[in-house]
């Protein structure tokens, strides 16, 4: 007992090691409601977090999950929360809180079929676009999505880093099938973790604006009860925190809000390429999704064709500089993913005219059929 | 000239005046009741360590005029990231001010449960009938038969009795006045202050502008001579009497004061004892206690053990185990052999109490895919899951079956089938539920998907503590016939 990292091999499945990568990053709090199929998540941070001197809480619902991350943020926490579609919907009115107050806080959302209830205990991907604007004004924040439960272990942890150094929410776009698939998962020791944690004040509080950026456009974050006396709110607020409703003072804000992001998206873009030196033929992925991808361009390329993977870690913000590389000198681009067109779209807004892009859409419930989607690839090639 | 300071200076942002309030509102009155109880205090607690959490509306501005840590959220919200914000420092005193129409209609849900959970805040909720900041529209709290921009004609709907409410929902402290009782406020507040759990004031308020006007209560005087004349304030009110109408009194003083377990309390009660410790904070400050067990510095992966991939199936009926049997064999590969394995399960509505599966693959390379299709071995536990799982069946692969559970019929050809009464053994040494480890240990005797030491190892880890010897003893019952039909002394 009292353990927070649990170095050696077990063997998890993917939302209990998500669970396992928050903690060894820092979190002691979680404030959840029950969601197929997300539960395992929650189940397991209620025995754990105990145990490691932090907080669990079950909320009334999604909307009050949500509020109490950002409250615990600024109470100095590392908070997170996990979800599926339906509570990933009420979750958007505040996690608008949390990129309007620059808030730290990550959202791990189990995407299963949908619309509405939709699948309940099936695979879905079709929560990408909600994931980047689901709630309402001009935000970017980061999304980054595992395709494995190792990956649910250490993206968990970059989630929290990510969230930390940026002041954003962080989402952990995970899905019903790496949820429930278990592997081995290798935790290493404490010190080969890397933990990232929020920049502190570096003035005292009578000369301290809490919502004046650096040059990375990233505010020094003071939290409650240290003496800074901070004010912090969801309207429209100057350097100092105060609300101040002029178009100017928004202007200044929102655009920072989202310039933080699209300006750093270098630092922040992460990806995969299989087999891209020579491809022809590139599948964009993310996701459960990556691991029907890369058995489909193995078996492709013992057929001898020139088939590539860019599979995303993170998908917001979208690696629009390495598509258009890629564009430049490949044939097409094919996005395998579970929904009906999310990353489709916005590969084709990137790539313009520069080479073909193609959908192998499936609205969910099952992954894609490998062989399936080998017999299209060898159509449209 | 110098200018003057506000007589509530220390405790209210200056610099933030004038503040938004109409004349006559009875808001900006109450903020400085509390801050004056503040001020009253402020050698016994530590102004630094008080925080403000408000909604939206016009009482939800009030978070922006106290001079203290202050949090304007989100319509309906306050009590929910108040929450988060206590249980992460509970050295905080946590202060929630809002509007009756922030804290009991958008956000009753959270206001029902904060109580019911005698969450460690107190909550001054400011309620004047009416949505002021938008125009004056009714609300959960309008009294029946008045009017808003909203209920012209008079309000149909009976409003809530917020005393009576929070009473029934378990609050620790639930106190009513109004705008108009500064001192009732004031004292009220103090006396929440020393008090644990959930403390609920609300103080009816004078809103002249938007709900008085239309009610004939044009002005705040109108509004405070009708609030000294329309209200009772009694000893040990009851709560049932509470419900506000334009012809009775409103009814004022403490309903509830009551000393149960707040949930930092209640929480430190239950947990400690069983994880051994005995603080509880969100923000990562609590020390652990020195890990007696020897920090691995280094991760040790065994060297994985040569096989060739194997795609498994297992199939049964709920309750027999089907699900524990998977996870067994892919704690085997993965943790005690080196090796890669992926586990997966069927889900389904038909998966409760009916015919279930789940999948293993065993590899000494990264697996990709991690469904199987076309499984290279099944397991069979029961006729049901055969019925069901016949299809899966692939030519030339191995079967594994409940010898008097599943009768085999139509099997595609080249199939090798191997039968254990695993059941009937199980039961032989003490109990049918281990008929799944009697399967173990049969598939153990007759593959080499994994090793003796690991598979024994994996179920000593998977079974509940103080079964494990008589599950390795149902274990060597299986492998005992497994050899016995490896050797061919039972067909």
């Amino acid at each position: 007992m009292g353990k927070d990292v649990l170095t050696g091999i077990h063997f998890l499945s993917g939302n209990h090691a998500c669970v396992e990568g928050a903690i060894a990053a820092g979190c002691r709090f979680y404030a959840g409601y029950p969601i197929t199929p997300s539960n395992e998540i929650a189940e397991r941070m209620s025995a754990r977090l105990p145990q490691v001197g932090g907080i669990y809480i079950q909320m009334e619902d999604e909307l009050g999950s949500m509020a109490a991350l950002v409250g615990a943020s600024w109470a100095g926490a590392k908070p997170m929360t996990a979800t599926s579609g339906p509570g990933f919907s009420l979750m958007q009115e505040n996690l608008g809180l949390a990129a309007m107050t620059e808030t730290p806080c990550v959202v791990v959302n189990v995407q299963r079929g949908s619309p509405s209830t939709g699948l309940p205990t099936a695979v879905g991907q079709a929560d990408v676009m909600q994931a980047r604007w689901g709630s309402h004004g001009d935000y970017e924040i980061i999304a980054i999505a595992p395709s494995s439960p190792q990956e649910c272990f250490d993206f968990t942890i970059k989630a929290f880093n990510l969230a930390e150094t940026w002041r954003v929410p962080v989402v952990v776009l995970s899905d019903e099938c790496v949820a429930h698939v278990s592997e081995r998962v290798l935790i290493p020791p404490k010190e080969e973790i890397k933990v990232v944690n929020r920049k502190r004040p570096t003035l005292p509080p009578e000369k301290f604006l809490p919502f004046k950026a650096g040059k990375d456009l990233v505010p020094e974050m003071a939290v409650a009860g240290e003496g800074y006396r901070i004010h912090v709110t969801g309207l429209t607020h100057n350097e100092k925190g105060y609300p101040d409703l002029s178009a100017k003072t928004h202007n200044k804000l929102v655009r920072r809000l989202v310039d933080k992001i699209r300006k750093n998206a270098d630092k922040i873009w992460e990806y995969e390429e299989f087999m891209t030196e020579d491809a022809e033929v590139v599948l964009v992925t993310f996701g459960i999704s990556t691991r029907v991808c890369r058995t489909v361009v193995k078996w492709a390329r013992k057929e001898g064709l020139k088939i590539g993977m860019l599979r995303l870690i993170v998908v917001w913000p979208f690696p629009e500089k390495r598509i258009i590389e890629l564009a430049e000198r490949i044939k097409a681009f094919v996005c395998v993913e579970i929904n009906l067109g999310q990353t489709f779209f916005e590969v084709e807004r990137v790539v313009k005219d520069r080479c073909k892009v193609f959908l192998f859409p499936n609205a969910g419930g099952e992954v894609h059929d490998p062989e399936k989607v080998l017999a299209e690839l060898k159509q449209i090639i | 000239m110098g200018v003057k300071r506000h007589p509530m200076g220390e405790l209210i942002r200056e610099d933030r005046m004038p503040h938004i309030f109409c004349p006559g509102c009875g808001i900006g009155a109450t903020i400085s009741n509390i801050a004056e109880a503040l001020t009253e205090v402020k050698d016994e607690i530590d102004l630094n360590k008080v925080a403000v959490v408000s909604g939206i509306g016009c009482s939800g501005r009030a978070a922006g005029y106290f001079w203290l840590d202050g949090f304007h959220t989100t319509h309906g919200r306050p009590i929910a990231f108040a929450t988060g914000l206590k249980l992460s420092n509970p050295d905080l005193n946590v202060i929630v001010f809002s509007g009756d129409g922030d804290l009991t209609t958008i956000g009753g849900n959270h206001l029902i449960h904060g109580a019911r959970r005698n969450m460690d805040l107190i909550v001054i909720c400011i309620n004047n009938f009416n949505y002021g900041m938008t125009g004056g529209q009714m609300g959960a709290t309008t009294p029946s038969h008045t009017k808003t921009t909203t209920s012209i004609y008079g309000n149909y709907e009976t409003p809530f009795n917020l005393p009576a409410l929070l009473t029934a929902c378990g609050a620790n402290y639930v106190a009513r006045w109004t705008s108009a009782h500064s001192h009732y406020i004031k004292r009220s507040f103090l006396d929440a202050l020393k008090k644990e759990g959930f403390r609920f004031i609300e103080v009816i308020s004078a809103c002249p502008v938007n709900w008085g006007r239309r009610n004939k209560l044009r002005t705040g005087k109108d509004m405070v001579k009708f609030f000294l004349e329309h209200t009772v304030i009694k000893e040990n009110p009851d709560p049932k009497d509470a419900l506000i109408q334009m012809d009775t009194p409103i009814l004022c003083g403490v309903f509830a004061d009551r000393n149960a377990p707040g949930y930092m309390r209640a929480m430190r009660e239950c947990l400690s004892s069983k994880v051994g410790i005995s603080e509880f904070r969100g923000d990562g400050k609590v020390e652990l206690p020195e890990d007696k067990e020897k920090e691995k510095k280094t991760l040790e992966i065994p060297k994985p053990k040569q096989i060739k991939e194997v795609k498994i199936k297992l199939a049964g009926l709920g309750g027999q185990g089907i699900a524990l049997l998977g996870l067994i064999i892919g704690r085997a590969a993965c943790v005690f052999d080196g090796n890669e394995a992926a586990y997966t399960q069927e889900y389904g509505a038909e998966a409760r109490g009916g015919a279930s599966a789940s999948c293993v693959i065993i590899s000494s390379e990264k697996i990709d895919f991690p469904y199987v299709k076309k499984p290279d071995v099944m397991v069979i536990m029961a006729q049901g899951a055969f019925r069901k799982y016949r299809k899966d069946i692939q030519p030339n692969s191995v079967v594994f079956i409940d010898k008097d559970l599943v009768k085999p019929s139509n099997l595609p050809e080249g199939v090798k089938a191997y039968a254990v009464p695993a059941t009937r053994i199980a039961e032989q040494v003490g109990r049918t539920v281990v008929a799944n480890i009697v399967m173990l240990g049969f598939i153990s005797a007759l593959t080499d998907f994994f090793s003796l030491e690991a598979v024994k190892a994996a179920l000593k880890m998977s079974v509940p503590k103080g079964t494990e010897e008589f599950n390795l003893k149902a274990f060597a019952a299986g492998y005992e016939y497994g050899e016995k039909v490896k050797k061919g002394e039972i067909v």
